[in-house]
């Protein structure tokens, strides 16, 4: 039978496997091709000004994830080339380089800005231009509602509030005088604090404005003292956490001082010396990962981002390096489960799929979640003992 | 100011501006050339004020702010029409000019640079903390899409023509001020003050003309700006958009509108030029600036010509 | 309360003070607002942190080497930037002044990295009790240098041919040439001299409120203020306006708001121009035709 079918129609073989290596050797070809061709991500980072404590340790992290994403080979074998802009923390200069990205550099898709501010100008553009982009801001403007081409990675200001207000809950501390900078971050902070303060029975009793840069913030710190709080909150990003801790060391005040998460690094050791220690500070887990419980899901991760930053820049990672970092894991998570090319709009429909433990928290990603799960506790509190951060919790 | 080389220099650069948005189809470019035409507007203002009347005024951001804010808040909460609304807010911007000037008149030179820089400061503070209207510095204030009658005119090519016939506008309005008496006036002032009093002209009366005309086309641009950018917070009117002005307005050519519009574009498309350099961008920046002053006093437009003279002259001869 | 909010006034304003005298000198040889003065001061702080974390320099000599280099970096700005610019030109050299900061902004960003730093402290101890109140250590050794600097300058105009000529040139500099004082070298020294007045008000102030290669305009602001307040052109203004500024700013922060505590030294400010413009201590300057 078989000699039959053979002789009946002698090249009937040959073009069932010419037939059948025909496709196969066409998605070599494109495979081929597309492996020589780069995918681009574009940055977005507040490398100096105002918000540069976020955006220097986000920019580091993004390369230094895009770096190890190449190593293994690439985003489904296409290697990235990155593309960064520095925005300065100013939202006309963060909406400019996002075009710029967009339209002129062809980025697959965008990671930043590293403020709330720039955050907002760019989202629009974001859904308008319809490319991917994962924000790194506080304000949950970003993800409440959720647009379609938006993501963000930290933790909102709220989950961060609501975190160390919990913290004076279980404490007993029913009133806080509030220091905050006169500056977004400041501004962002006081305004969900206030907001959420009733919700946790904590009254602030005091409100104190300071410049981030002041040389002597004495005045405030006094008003503070003087007032019925139980403890201070700080709100700044540095010199001005250093400062207050210094003067408030030098005028005897001795009630509990918390800091925000901007204060969450060695920096807040290494220049407060002993007037830091005591001082609690609410972060992600970034900070301390030699602390963290053995059943932590994040806690693997955390340290692997800790050991690979301190490999490559000798010095322990700040802990909104998370932030990039998770944007590239859900990148990369969601460039697996594309079958085709990846465009855009097959990467923002695959990003929605991903299921993922970063640094700053787990990630269920869908079309009604942009963000961090809420119910992973990506903050915990941190004190000073001996010189170093300790879980207090 | 306003001489004929002037007056045909500001009309090549106008006839150019649409021919370069027409041949790019990348909307970032064509939002630089938006900015730059909004900075450039601004720029005319500070020009008249500096340029032909000697008034230096280190707190323009002030005026860019209030147009701005006024905008957004008469858009937003009272549904006006975008375009009205913007006019609105230039006569406050104007209003606010003209009332400043007033208790400063006294001034000249550094101290009015200093009292200006001061109101400036002052206003900063007011929209960083003026949270109900202004959004503070976070989260800011966020406009709808720009509209003329209902017609959604929110598109980079819209944006850029309804900018460009205010430049133009503005333009003629300066032009205008600088070739009739009012702008005799202000030379004159310009160069001496106690002089030109002395043979009667209202010199307070002269200075708050000129800080309510620099502070309305200032405010035009800041009610434009609002709906070009969307969303803004009161980082964008701090002292560094005032020191941005002055340098447009003197890089150009302190007493040329052609200089301004030219300065404008210059200081809104350099940092994007030098983005490439990274880190040194910064250091690039400050030694260009050196150097173009330093080898072209009177600012480029000036350098260029008398340059282009003396070529002339050398080819002649 | 009161008691530790002055102290605390006191001690940022001698820092104005000392940033409003190098401010003055330049403006009263060269009559320049000199933009660039600000940086005078972030750089002394930046290179003292600089030679005494990278290059584990003692604390004496590294304070004395920033002093040293803040006063050449200020010499060169002149010789390159300003030197050979129409002196009458007020708006050019103004410009160059700003590029020129800007310009020292990027060199130390770039060569002194983009860290917030927080040098030592002069002496070991951080605080001494004056009786009730606490003085920081550093803010003694503000005051000290300011005492230093004040009576170093009051002799050098006084009794020396350098300041006689710098005064010279201060009041016409037309007719100080018409004497055979060069202005062009009172003016270099005037630089000079607010290189390392300011860059050692930077070294003073950055192990109390830390350095940054940003910090430039914003102390720059507060000397202008200060100059201007005290009255323009006088080195004593310099010092009142600068302690006046600075107890204001306390002051306001501690019993009427610290949110608008700028607006209040602003407002001082303001008033002073338009009621006193020459300041407290200036004299009023005759208007030429």
């Amino acid at each position: 039978m078989f000699l039959k079918a053979v002789n009946k129609r002698p090249f009937r073989r040959v073009s069932m496997i010419a037939k059948l290596c025909a496709p196969v050797a066409m998605m070599l070809a494109a495979t081929a091709s597309q492996a020589q061709e780069t995918i681009r991500i574009g940055g977005i980072f507040a490398l100096s000004g105002p918000a540069s404590f976020l955006g220097v340790p986000e920019e580091r992290g993004f390369r230094m994830k895009i770096d190890e994403i190449n190593k293994a080979g690439g985003l489904n074998g296409r290697k990235i080339e990155a593309v960064v802009y520095d925005t300065e923390g100013n939202t006309t200069k963060a909406a400019q380089q996002f075009r710029r990205l967009a339209e002129s550099d062809n980025v697959i898709a965008v990671i930043g800005p590293s403020s709330s501010g720039e955050s907002l100008t760019v989202g629009p553009i974001a859904n308008e231009l319809k490319v991917p982009t994962v924000t790194h801001a506080g304000t949950e403007k970003m993800t409440v509602p959720v647009t379609p081409w938006v993501f963000n990675t930290p933790p909102t200001d709220r989950v961060v509030a609501a975190h160390l207000l919990g913290v004076f809950k279980k404490r007993g501390i029913t009133k806080i005088g509030l220091m905050t900078a006169a500056d977004g971050f400041g501004q962002s902070g006081a305004n969900v604090v206030k907001e959420l303060a009733p919700q946790y029975g904590v009254q602030v009793a005091r409100h104190e404005e300071f410049n981030r840069q002041d040389a002597d913030i004495t005045a405030q710190v006094l008003r503070v003292k003087d007032s019925d709080a139980q403890a201070m909150l700080i709100w700044s990003a540095f010199p001005a956490p250093t400062i207050i801790l210094k003067n408030a060391a030098a005028v005897g005040y001795k009630k509990p001082i918390y800091n925000s998460f901007a204060a969450a690094s060695k920096d807040l050791i290494v220049q407060g010396g002993a007037n830091a220690e005591g001082t609690y500070v609410s972060s992600m887990r970034l900070l301390a990962p030699e602390t963290l419980s053995a059943d932590d899901p994040m806690r693997q991760i955390v340290q692997k981002i800790y050991a690979d930053y301190k490999e490559r820049y000798k010095e322990a990672p700040a802990t909104f390096t998370a932030h990039s970092y998770d944007a590239l894991l859900i990148i990369e998570a969601a460039s697996k489960k594309i079958q085709g090319p990846i465009t855009r709009q097959s990467l923002r429909d695959a990003m929605e799929t991903v299921s993922v433990a970063g640094g700053n928290g787990l990630y269920r990603l869908s079309p009604k979640s942009h963000g961090p799960d809420p119910e992973s506790r990506s903050m915990i509190l941190l004190v000073v003992k001996n010189g170093e951060w300790k879980v207090d919790e | 100011m306003s001489s004929a080389i002037d007056r045909r220099l500001t009309l090549l650069l106008l006839v150019v501006l649409p021919i370069l948005a027409a041949i790019t189809d990348n909307n970032f470019h064509k939002s630089i050339l938006v900015f730059g035409i909004i900075n450039a507007i601004s720029a005319v203002g500070l020009c008249l004020m500096l340029g032909l009347a000697g008034q230096i005024s280190l707190g323009q951001a002030a005026f860019f702010g209030i147009g701005a804010y006024v905008t957004s808040n008469l858009v937003i909460r009272l549904g006006l029409e975008p375009m009205l609304a913007i006019v609105i807010a230039s006569c406050c911007a104007m209003a606010v000019g003209w009332a400043i000037s007033r208790p400063l008149s006294r001034l000249h030179d550094h101290y009015l640079a200093m009292a200006t820089l001061a109101f400036g400061t002052v206003m900063y503070i007011g929209f960083a903390n003026g949270r109900e209207w202004t959004g503070g510095l976070d989260p800011g204030i966020s406009v709808p899409k720009f509209s003329i009658l209902g017609a959604d005119l929110s598109s980079m090519n819209a944006l850029f023509a309804v900018a460009w016939i205010v430049l133009t506008l503005s333009v003629i309005v300066a032009n205008n001020i600088a070739g009739h008496r009012i702008g005799r006036t202000l030379r004159a002032m310009k160069m001496s003050a106690p002089a030109a009093a002395s043979i009667g002209i209202d010199v307070v009366q002269a200075k708050s003309f000129v800080f309510a005309v620099g502070a309305l086309l200032t405010g035009l641009a800041g009610g434009l700006y609002a709906h070009v950018a969307r969303s803004f917070n009161a980082g964008v009117f701090g002292v560094g958009y005032s020191i941005e002005l002055l340098m447009m307005v003197v890089i150009g050519s302190l007493n040329r509108v052609s200089g301004a519009i030219t300065g404008a574009f210059i200081i809104t498309a350099l940092p994007i030029l030098f983005d490439r350099f990274e880190d040194y961008r910064t250091l690039v920046f400050g030694v260009t600036m050196v150097l173009i002053m330093k080898f072209m006093p009177t600012g480029l437009v000036d350098g260029l010509f008398s340059l282009g003279a003396r070529l002339a002259a050398g080819r002649r001869g | 309360m009161l008691g530790q909010i002055v102290v605390s006034g006191f001690t940022i304003g001698a820092i104005y003070a000392l940033i409003a005298i190098g401010f003055t000198i330049v403006f009263a040889t060269n009559r320049l607002i000199n933009f660039a003065h600000g940086e005078f001061v972030m750089a002394g702080g930046m290179l003292y942190a600089y030679f005494t974390g990278v290059q584990q320099l003692p604390i004496v000599p590294a304070f004395l080497l920033a002093t040293a280099l803040s006063g050449a970096v200020a010499w060169l700005v002149y010789q390159v930037g300003l030197s050979d610019v129409d002196r009458d030109n007020h708006i050019t050299q103004v410009m160059i002044t700003l590029g020129a900061g800007i310009a020292l902004k990027g060199a130390a960003q770039v060569w002194l990295g983009k860290d917030t730093l927080f040098p030592p402290a002069f002496s070991g101890q951080a605080s001494v009790a004056v009786g009730p109140l606490t003085v920081s250590s550093q803010a003694l050794w503000i005051a000290g240098g300011l005492l230093a600097f004040l009576l170093a300058l009051h002799g050098l105009l006084k009794y020396t041919r350098l300041g006689a000529s710098m005064r010279a040139v201060s009041i016409d500099h037309y007719a100080a040439t018409l004497m055979g004082i060069s202005p062009g070298r009172a003016a270099a020294m005037a630089f000079v001299m607010a290189g390392v007045i300011g860059g050692a008000a930077g070294g003073l102030l950055a192990p109390l409120a830390s350095t940054h290669y940003d910090n430039g305009i914003f102390l720059a602001i507060k000397g202008f203020a200060a100059a201007i307040v005290g009255g323009i052109g006088s080195p004593l203004g310099a010092v009142v306006g600068g302690l006046v500024l600075g107890l204001t700013e306390s002051l306001a922060a501690g019993y009427v708001s610290s949110v608008y505590k700028d607006v209040v030294s602003l407002a001082l400010l303001l008033c002073v121009l338009i009621l006193r413009p020459q300041g407290l201590l200036g004299q009023v300057l005759p208007q030429k035709l």
